[in-house]
């Protein structure tokens, strides 16, 4: 017994170490990149005068798609924050997926609702909509009433109710900043290539909140959002900013990213009956415009601000990891064609892999790693300095990469205004160590057994709404 | 490893060189994570001074500016206190403000970025395209008449970026002799929205009609540049490109590019006559190309195009049929519309639409 468990070891040792170089060497590669694109941006910005050029040259009309499902907390404050966006012209569809509670009352007695005719111009599949009504006080206002049939449903609802040539997918309880629409569109006019774009999240928790604009950015009081706050730091500035330059772009959050009509409605829409919609959509517009030789680009774009609520329960946060990595293997297994392949560029050899292996994959290697790791140490196998060592090289690694981020965050957008809570950062990549990143992996593994078994659902994701000046 | 042995190099065991590793990547490490915790404390603290500074320096110039401007001070009071290392942020200071300003208060801010303009000429030549484009920007606003040779040679710059900008401040309705040379020069800006050309040519006014329809009419042309054309003639709604885009809608084999585009220029200045050519388009694959030959036609057509907007309707395209109840009600047949929407033809709800859109119904 204790031979083959050496045997195992000797195998998985070697796993765990090409898995922590591999993983980290790309973080490494994503964050040098990352830092190059962002002066690169910050340059940029100043480079083309962007309001000037919008002001005489205009920009095309935007229509938001907002998919709400019991967001009465929430959804007149971050409409309120939709309808104040400076634009020069854009739609807002607010997409009602058969709520429980009274998100359609609230927005009904908020903006004066009215049943207006509204025929769908494309033919997506969706649950049956019960009925379209447009806002007397703000005519570019509408809320489309359906049954419910998830996110993605309500999303291709609002998809078929569309009429501009760009579409933005907004979280119905997120805030975007007043600037957000035209700092997102920006690549559509200096590339005439792009079919999608993708915006950054920040966490709102903490901050204040008022008429639908964050008056001021602080860190969240809840440790878990705190560390949140962190991981996201490093997934949009280090990771998307990354892949953007290295031109990998696999993933447009559906929190907060921007597309062509016409290519989403070419695609079918969403999936509706996938977890991970908006990795499924982007992996889906990639190969698209690849098996047909189309000439196209999906762009992240590092300042547009979608701000939104993170989970502040374990079992919330929990349900909500459980549920993303579901949709990650979902979307691997229903584009496995793409790992690996040449046809597909970088995006087959170099951003699939990377979600397929290291994303995916991962958990399972982290988390026997734990349990592996309390063996040996039971069992008295390995020398206990060395292993120690080797767990403090892999952690400090880590930290190093979040530090990274930190330092990324403070070289271009410095939104955490106070010196503390750039101190905070700093010391939260190193509390992140010692049981979040385990926690974050059970929920990543948890999803993985509850894919397996076949489980659908999406959890509910509890609402306090935000914080007021 | 027997190709590489290690142990043999170094004289140590495999653990010891294991451990070793290990120890020297904690300390590597350890040294990293301390440099970029510093170096982000300093950049904080060079960065808080940096906006602390400018904060002061536009606090002082701001009332003097004022002044300036109200004819209270001398141009020279304030240009003297410019120190030469802030003469970049004085610029971008002044650009600022001359972005919202017109008339004399605009002259007056050209005129005190005048001495300090040929140190950014000089950096024109900088190395990296951003730092190119935001000089030209300041140049193009603040000092054109004297840098427009500059601006000219800019729209060559081996940068899409810089080109853009240049061509940005050259395509302006009081810079109408640059027109030709805008349009001869497209192929610079290819990569930028089509759509945003040629809204920044069509803002150019008249000027910019002859070379585009020469443009138009050139079939040597590569699509694009036609169909930008197009769009531009379109929206300066030129009459005379009318018999031009029907004319070139008789070639088959356009790209569903070039071919909207020309309708929709037909939609805007074309004649029953052309109702020929614009239905010929109305059997094409493309849903955009339909779409575009049936609002066409209702832009256009009169009664005549009636049964052939009435067919559309029942195009499987929710857009063509979109445009042909926009067109029937274009055509006056509001009645025929109302008779639609209260049946139980599949498109009553659309039509619906189109009425309300109208105030036609309630």
């Amino acid at each position: 017994m204790k031979e083959a468990f050496l045997a195992f070891l000797a195998v998985f040792h070697v796993v765990v170490l090409v898995y922590y170089v591999v993983l980290n060497g790309y973080y490494l590669v994503t964050s040098l990149f990352a830092f190059w694109a962002l002066r690169r941006h910050a340059r940029r910005e100043a480079s083309i005068d962007i309001d000037d050029l919008i002001a005489t040259a205009g920009a095309p009309a935007v229509t938001l798609i907002v998919p709400a499902y019991n967001e009465s907390a929430t959804i007149e404050e971050a409409s309120r924050s939709l309808l104040s966006l400076q634009y020069p012209e854009y739609e807002i569809l607010i997409v009602n997926d058969g709520s429980t509670d009274n998100t359609l009352e609230v927005l009904r007695r908020a903006y004066r609702l009215v049943p207006t005719p509204r025929y769908p111009m494309a033919r997506i599949p969706t649950a049956h909509v019960r009925g379209v009504y447009q806002s007397r006080t703000h005519p570019n206002l509408w809320v489309i009433d359906k049954e419910n049939g998830k996110r993605a449903d309500a999303i291709n609802a609002g998809i078929n109710y569309c009429r501009t040539p760009l579409l933005c997918i907004v979280d119905a309880d997120g805030i975007l900043e007043r600037d957000a629409l035209i700092r997102i569109v920006r690549p559509f006019l200096e590339d005439d290539r792009t079919i999608a774009t993708g915006g950054i999240i920040r966490i709102v928790n903490g901050c204040v909140v008022r008429d639908g604009v964050v008056q001021e950015v602080r860190m969240p009081r809840n440790i878990l959002a705190k560390f949140q706050v962190l991981e996201y730091l490093r997934a949009f500035l280090a990771g998307r900013v990354g892949w953007d330059a290295l031109k990998i772009m696999l993933l447009i959050s559906g929190a907060f990213g921007m597309f062509r009509r016409s290519l989403v409605v070419a695609v079918g829409g969403l999936a509706h009956d996938s977890i991970g919609e908006d990795l499924e959509l982007t992996v889906r517009l990639h190969r698209y415009c690849r098996e047909r030789g189309m000439p196209y680009a999906i762009h992240f774009v590092p300042d547009p601000v979608a701000w939104t609520e993170v989970p502040e329960t374990i079992a919330t946060l929990g349900r909500q990891r459980d549920r993303w990595h579901r949709g990650l293997i979902d979307t691997m297994r229903r584009h496995i064609r793409v790992l690996l392949n040449p046809r597909y560029g970088r995006i087959g050899l170099v951003a699939f892999p990377y979600f397929f292996f290291l994303e995916m994959l991962g958990p399972v290697i982290e988390f026997t790693g734990y349990i592996v790791f309390a063996l040996v140490l039971a069992l008295g196998i390995a020398q206990l300095p060395f292993v120690l060592l080797f767990l403090a090289v892999t952690i400090l690694f880590g930290t190093v990469l979040s530090f990274a981020a930190v330092g990324l965050e403070e070289l271009s957008f410095r939104r955490y205004p106070r010196i503390r809570d750039l101190l905070e950062l700093f010391l939260l990549a190193i509390l992140e160590n010692l049981g979040y990143r385990q926690i974050h992996t059970y929920f990543r593994f948890r999803g993985i057994i509850s894919y397996l078994r076949g489980q659908t659902g999406w959890g509910h994701m509890e609402r306090k709404g935000f914080r007021k000046a | 490893m027997k190709w590489f042995d290690p142990t043999r190099f170094f004289n140590i065991t495999y653990d010891d060189l294991l451990f070793r590793l290990v120890v020297d990547s904690l300390l590597v490490l350890s040294l990293l994570a301390s440099g970029l915790v510093i170096l982000a404390i300093l950049l904080r603290i060079r960065n808080d001074r940096i906006q602390r500074t400018r904060q002061q320096l536009e606090a002082a110039w701001r009332p003097l500016l004022m002044e300036v401007l109200t004819g209270e001070r001398l141009l020279a009071d304030l240009q003297q206190r410019i120190a030469p290392k802030h003469r970049f942020f004085f610029l971008e200071f002044v650009y600022r403000f001359a972005r919202r300003v017109q008339g004399q208060d605009f002259h007056t801010l050209c005129l005190l970025a005048r001495p300090f303009l040929p140190h950014i000429r000089d950096e024109l030549k900088k190395s990296t395209p951003e730092e190119r484009a935001r000089r030209l920007q300041i140049l193009g606003l603040l000092g054109f008449e004297d840098y427009r040779d500059e601006i000219i040679a800019a729209l060559d710059d081996p940068s899409p970026l810089v080109a853009i900008v240049a061509f940005r401040q050259l395509a302006r309705p009081d810079r109408p002799e640059h027109a030709p040379l805008l349009v001869q020069k497209l192929p610079r800006v290819r990569r930028f929205s089509h759509e945003m050309l040629a809204s920044l040519l069509a803002g150019m006014g008249t000027s910019v009609l002859p070379p585009l329809r020469e443009a138009l009419c050139d079939p040597a042309r590569p699509a694009w540049i036609r169909a930008i054309a197009a769009d531009v003639l379109a929206r300066l709604n030129d009459a005379t490109a009318g018999p031009l885009a029907a004319q070139a809608l008789r070639n088959a084999g356009l790209s569903s590019e070039l071919a909207t585009a020309l309708l929709r220029l037909l939609g805007a200045v074309g004649t029953p006559e052309m109702l020929s050519v614009i239905a010929s388009y109305l059997e094409h694959p493309e849903e955009a190309v339909r779409a575009e030959a049936v609002r066409a036609l209702g832009q256009i057509g009169g009664p005549e195009s009636v049964p052939l907007l009435l067919k559309a309707l029942d195009d499987p395209s929710p857009w063509v049929a979109f445009f042909a109840a926009t067109g029937l009600q274009q055509t006056g047949q509001n009645e025929l519309l109302r008779q639609i929407a209260e049946s139980e033809h599949p498109r009553h709800d659309l039509v619906r639409q189109v009425l309300a859109e109208e105030r036609l119904v309630v």
